[in-house]
């Protein structure tokens, strides 16, 4: 398929020629076995450097990445942890784009997820016709990563039965996999090729990691990823994507700067438990990520160009807020009343005064 | 960023009649290169960046000291106020090998630098030794991000020290080419310009007189100026100076790494420490028993690591430094080792138990000793004299000393007492006063004093010499290190603050008053915010007693306490420790009654607030004690305090717990509730009386015998006397039992029914 087909191209499609660029350069540095890069140029790939043209692509400090790197590259796999809405998913997509060339091994977690969709099915037809052989086997993700010697990313692992999670721990161990299936001796053990590695990631909201059994934890690495907690940098990004977001809907406008400051002000204030003048407020229970940000933008942009003439003012983002943001939860609604009342009360400027006067459309 | 051009690498020449060598202090790199360059260059003398007023007592350096050690230097200003640099030395300290290797070898060695008196004296606390320029300098700050690094210590680690081979020439050019780039991208400060021109003046007269080639010590930041020459600089007016005084105090590793800003110096003493005796001693295993230690302090705080554990954090760091570009690991890859290996929970608080133990051991122990001879610390002198001075003295019997604080002769004596005591020195004990909880008499404030010999006077105020030269320095930096290194709640600021108060430190206070707003509103816990209320509470009433000279701040403090606690009992309803919650109430209702005029506090919300509980809270004793509240401030009529009649009968007890917490006084100009409590208990049968018994046992021990007498001539009348009875309690308790054990018998029997 042509790349410009592709609705959303993998990292290794979209950065290509990065990668190319970086493997040239690599090709006599020392690199870790079944690598494509060295360690030096993942870290390099993933947070760019204006120096070699490599675009940045993550938001975060560089000795996180290169302690993701060096796990990596050690028999342990590598275990992100974080609230939801902090770019672990494309954190890994790049890692395992870097590294192996291929992102696309990927086990999505779920309370659905079997054996089958983490090592091997069968071809039902073959194998009612042959019997159990090499040819009737069909690879999932993990199987694949293992032969081929690439990075597998497991997405939401702890979203998985603890039982099944716990399949990995002889692959991670061992390194190995038994078919005992198959009839040949020799193929009834599959040994890890080089290069192959896990990367789970897990959110903190959900179920978190405390359930996660000790053996499996111990063969991870943990790290944990932070949210954008930099004003500016959120901004830039929730504007970007809002903007985005409405050029595809066909809405010839953009965020105001004011606007957006009100909502990311907002949503660090209510992630962090914390105002920008130091006082402590309560966390909601509800995510306040980055997309979650974009998605509250972009639905008051929409209300105000449909019903307002697209004269945008803060009582539509009170009202996308506690639509989009609250969902249920009575408490939050609460937590968000005090908020208002005790921290956007006292900021000076126009906006946070309107701001404030739209309060009464609060739950 | 501007690069500045013109660079002369002539500056690190060896062979120049004078050779400047840079240090970073407290680099041990540094002094390793420093030795080679002494050796090498062989110098008539060596001029060393110091307080030039202790080359008088220089063989008092040359005494068998145990390092970490410091030259303090402290003046007293005419206008009362004090302050004092140090000049610590580690035994890892380029200027310490300076001074032993010169005087090994007989070369003759002396400090340079301007006095701090004459420099800056109206600092109030200097760390000499600091690496504030270098810090702030935007070109560090370039040069760090560029180079991915997290700090200017790690870019010193990654230019310097980590290599164990740099040579004495690489070492010179870089570091002299490094700080003039660091020089030249920021205006140079009046006082470092000052300083420069003496050392500068210095240097030219040692040539006179000591001959060539010279080697001068100095911070790399200084060795630009000195190399071109410094320019002249007008010398500001001394300030009126009444007293000063310079002499070596033992030291210590916490401190030293306490410092933050500006201040800092080299961080990690302890770390620096390991790799320069296990280098001398050609040891090649630091990394792996700086690791064991770690181990040790995890295991020390219940974290169970396990061996694989620690290979994986080996792993991991050897990984990094390799990722790094480095030889080996180093400060940066034991943390990161352990955070990225062995932490498994999220970080995003961004602490946690083991990374708190990799600081401690980077950080080490060390305190340092002065050698016998040494003439005793500054300190000892200072203490004897204050007690001298404000009759303090005590004998071995001991005596007892009461002071009136709103006496102007006593309160100067008072805050000595405090000093003292804040500061440890064995002797003196506070028997009563001071304290807030005492403070029932607002005419008087008592303090009461027991001053006695103790066998460990001296030892202690020798051992305090490493918080510094007098009793109001060290008593101070104490405290600041109390501040720092306690892990603060409101409370507990507020405690420090009314000490540093007590201790007459009031700038110190002015400060912890910073930290204490933060706190609060950081705060989550009531009875913390509520201690703190309390104390806030005390000094803003005795603001003047105590002349802290500070009431706007602290009713800004005692506001946001207030808000605070208010807003924390209504959104978390402590229902824990039934005592603590009356006593944070009754704290929050004194604030308002006592400063609710003063302070703008609005009444009205107050009230609204404790009506929601009132009728909302889940727990019985906060409705009580809502309903106590209202009732007190007459915000709530007798009548409309609805007795709980619930099913659990105990919940008649916890209620009226916190209603007679709260309204004590006003149940006794009341008797109708009392009335209706009895009604509601005649009604109670036996079981339910016994449930309901403990929690009203409670509520009634709150009342003194003469108030529960009052209750009891409420409900029988005056001159009633309870029945006496012919035998003990016990006995009758006992009958009483038994006749109801018959009764139920004959109620199972049917022989009675129940309305019978």
């Amino acid at each position: 398929m042509n790349k410009a087909e592709i609705q959303r191209p993998p990292a290794e499609i979209l950065y290509q020629s990065e990668l190319e660029k970086l493997a040239n350069a690599d090709a006599k540095a020392p690199k870790p076995g079944g690598w494509k890069l060295s360690p030096q140029s993942v870290v390099a790939f993933v947070l760019g450097d204006a120096g070699r043209g490599l675009s940045p692509k993550f938001v975060g400090a560089r000795s996180m990445i290169e302690r993701a790197v060096v796990s990596l590259a050690t028999n342990r796999g590598l275990m992100m942890i974080g609230e939801p809405g902090t770019a672990k998913s494309y954190l890994s997509e790049l890692l395992a784009a870097a590294i192996s060339g291929d992102s696309t091994l990927v086990v999505q977690g779920s309370a659905g997820v079997t054996e089958d969709s983490i090592k091997y099915s069968w071809n039902y037809a073959l194998l009612l016709a042959e019997g159990p052989s090499r040819r009737s086997l069909v690879s999932a993700p993990v199987h694949r990563g293992m032969l081929e010697g690439k990075i597998v990313r497991f997405e939401e692992i702890t979203r998985c039965p603890l039982e099944i999670q716990d399949t990995l721990l002889s692959i991670l161990s061992e390194r190995m996999m038994a078919v005992p299936e198959l009839p040949e001796a020799a193929d009834r053990n599959v040994f890890a090729t080089a290069g192959f590695n896990i990367i789970a990631t897990a959110n903190t909201r959900d179920r978190g990691v405390n359930e996660m059994s000790a053996a499996l934890k111990r063969r991870f690495n943990f790290e944990t990823i932070p949210p954008i907690n930099d004003l500016k940098r959120e901004m830039d990004l929730v504007r970007r994507e809002t903007d985005r977001m409405l050029q595809q809907a066909g809405i010839p406008e953009t965020i105001p700067v004011g606007i957006a400051e009100l909502l990311v002000t907002t949503f660090q204030d209510l992630r962090s438990g914390k105002t920008a003048d130091g006082k402590t407020i309560e966390t909601l229970s509800t995510v306040m990520s980055t997309a979650e940000a974009v998605s509250v933008a972009f639905a008051a942009m929409l209300h105000a160009h449909y019903y307002e003439g697209g004269r945008l003012n803060p009582g539509h983002l009170v009202h996308s807020l506690t639509g989009s943001a609250l969902k249920d939860s009575k408490e939050d609604a609460a937590k968000l009343r005090h908020y208002f009342n005790h921290a956007v009360k006292e900021r000076s400027g126009d906006l946070w005064k309107q701001y404030y006067e739209a309060r009464h459309l609060l739950p | 960023m501007i690069i500045a051009t013109g660079f002369d690498p002539g500056i690190a020449s060896l062979d120049a009649d004078t050779v400047y060598f840079p240090v970073r202090h407290h680099s041990p790199a540094a002094a390793r290169l420093l030795e080679e360059a002494i050796v090498g260059v062989r110098p008539s003398a060596v001029l060393i960046e110091g307080p030039s007023d202790f080359n008088n007592s220089w063989r008092e350096l040359l005494l068998p000291h145990e390092p970490p050690v410091a030259i303090y230097s402290y003046v007293a200003l005419d206008d009362g106020t004090r302050s004092g640099a140090f000049y610590p030395f580690c035994v890892y300290s380029p200027e310490w090998h300076a001074i032993r290797t010169a005087a090994d070898r007989g070369i003759p060695a002396e400090f340079i630098d301007l006095p701090f008196a004459d420099s800056m004296p109206h600092k109030r606390q200097t760390h000499a030794y600091a690496d504030g320029e270098e810090r702030n300098a935007g070109y560090i700050a370039a040069l760090v991000e560029r180079l991915g690094l997290d700090s200017f210590d790690d870019l010193w680690d990654q230019f310097f020290e980590i290599d164990a081979a740099v040579t004495l020439e690489d070492y010179m050019l870089r570091c002299h080419e490094l700080m003039f780039h660091v020089r030249l991208s920021a205006p140079v400060q009046a006082h470092d310009q000052r300083r420069e021109a003496f050392m500068a003046a210095r240097i030219a007269e040692a040539r006179q007189t000591q001959g060539s080639p010279l080697l001068v010590v100095t911070g790399a930041y200084h060795s630009w100026a000195l190399y071109t020459g410094a320019p002249a600089v007008e010398v500001e007016p001394a300030l009126p100076i009444t007293e000063r005084g310079i002499a070596l105090t033992p030291y210590s590793y916490p401190r030293l790494d306490a410092l933050r800003g500006y201040e800092a110096g080299m961080p990690n003493p302890g770390f620096y420490h390991r790799v320069w005796t296990d280098r001398l001693t050609g040891r090649k295993d630091t990394f792996q028993s700086l690791l064991g230690e770690v181990a040790t302090a995890v295991r020390g705080r219940k974290q169970p690591i396990s061996a694989a554990d620690l290979i994986a954090v080996e792993g991991m760091a050897r990984g990094l430094a390799t990722l790094r570009g480095q030889a080996r690991p180093w400060r940066r890859e034991l943390k990161d080792g352990v955070r990225g290996a062995l932490i498994k929970d999220d970080l995003i608080r961004g602490y946690h138990p083991m990374l708190t133990a990799v600081d401690d051991v980077l950080r080490g122990d060390e305190r340092g000793h002065l050698a016998t001879g040494t003439r005793l610390p500054p300190l000892v002198g200072d203490i004897k004299a204050s007690i001298r001075a404000h009759d303090l003295a005590f004998d071995k019997t001991g005596r007892q000393l009461e002071l009136d604080l709103t006496q102007q002769s006593d309160l100067p004596r008072a805050r000595v007492l405090h000093q003292l005591r804040g500061l440890g020195i064995a002797g003196y004990e506070l028997l009563s006063g001071g304290r807030v909880t005492s403070r029932d008499d607002v005419t008087q404030v008592i303090e009461t004093w027991h001053l006695a010999w103790s066998e460990n006077f001296d030892s202690s105020c020798i051992e305090r010499a490493v918080y510094g030269p007098t009793l109001a320095d060290a008593s101070r930096a104490r405290l600041e290190e109390q501040a720092k290194t306690m892990e603060l709640s409101a409370g507990r600021a507020a405690e420090l603050l009314l000490e540093a108060s007590l201790q007459g430190h009031m700038v110190l206070a002015a400060s912890f008053q910073g930290d204490l707003t933060r706190l609060i509103r950081e705060d989550a816990d009531f009875h913390s915010v509520t201690n703190a209320l309390n104390t806030l509470l005390y000094l803003y009433r005795y603001d003047d007693v105590l002349r802290v000279g500070n009431r706007a701040t602290c009713a800004a403090l005692l506001r946001e306490a207030y808000q605070r606690g208010l807003w924390l009992l209504e959104a978390m309803a402590p229902a824990s420790d039934c005592g603590p919650v009356g006593e944070g109430i009754g704290l929050l209702r004194e604030t308002l009654e006592r400063c609710g005029s003063s302070l703008a506090l609005d009444p009205a919300e107050f009230i609204q607030i404790f009506q929601r509980l009132a009728a909302n809270a889940v727990a019985a004793y906060m409705r009580g004690a809502s309903a106590g509240v209202l009732w007190s401030l007459a915000a709530m009529a007798s009548e409309n305090i609805t007795l709980p009649m619930t099913a659990s009968p105990e919940d008649l007890g916890d209620f009226l717990h916190g209603l007679f917490a709260l309204a004590r006084e006003a149940v006794q100009r009341h008797p109708e509730l009392v009335q209706r409590v009895d009604a509601l208990l005649g009604g109670f049968d036996e079981d339910e009386f016994l449930q309901a018994l403990p929690p009203l046992r409670l509520a009634f021990s709150q009342f003194t015998p003469r108030e529960k007498h009052h209750i009891v001539e409420t409900l029988l009348g005056k001159n009633a006397t309870m029945p006496r009875l012919a035998v003990s309690v016990a006995e009758a308790a006992r009958a009483h039992a038994w006749e109801g054990r018959v009764y139920r018998e004959l109620l199972r029997h049917g022989v009675l029914t129940e309305q019978s």
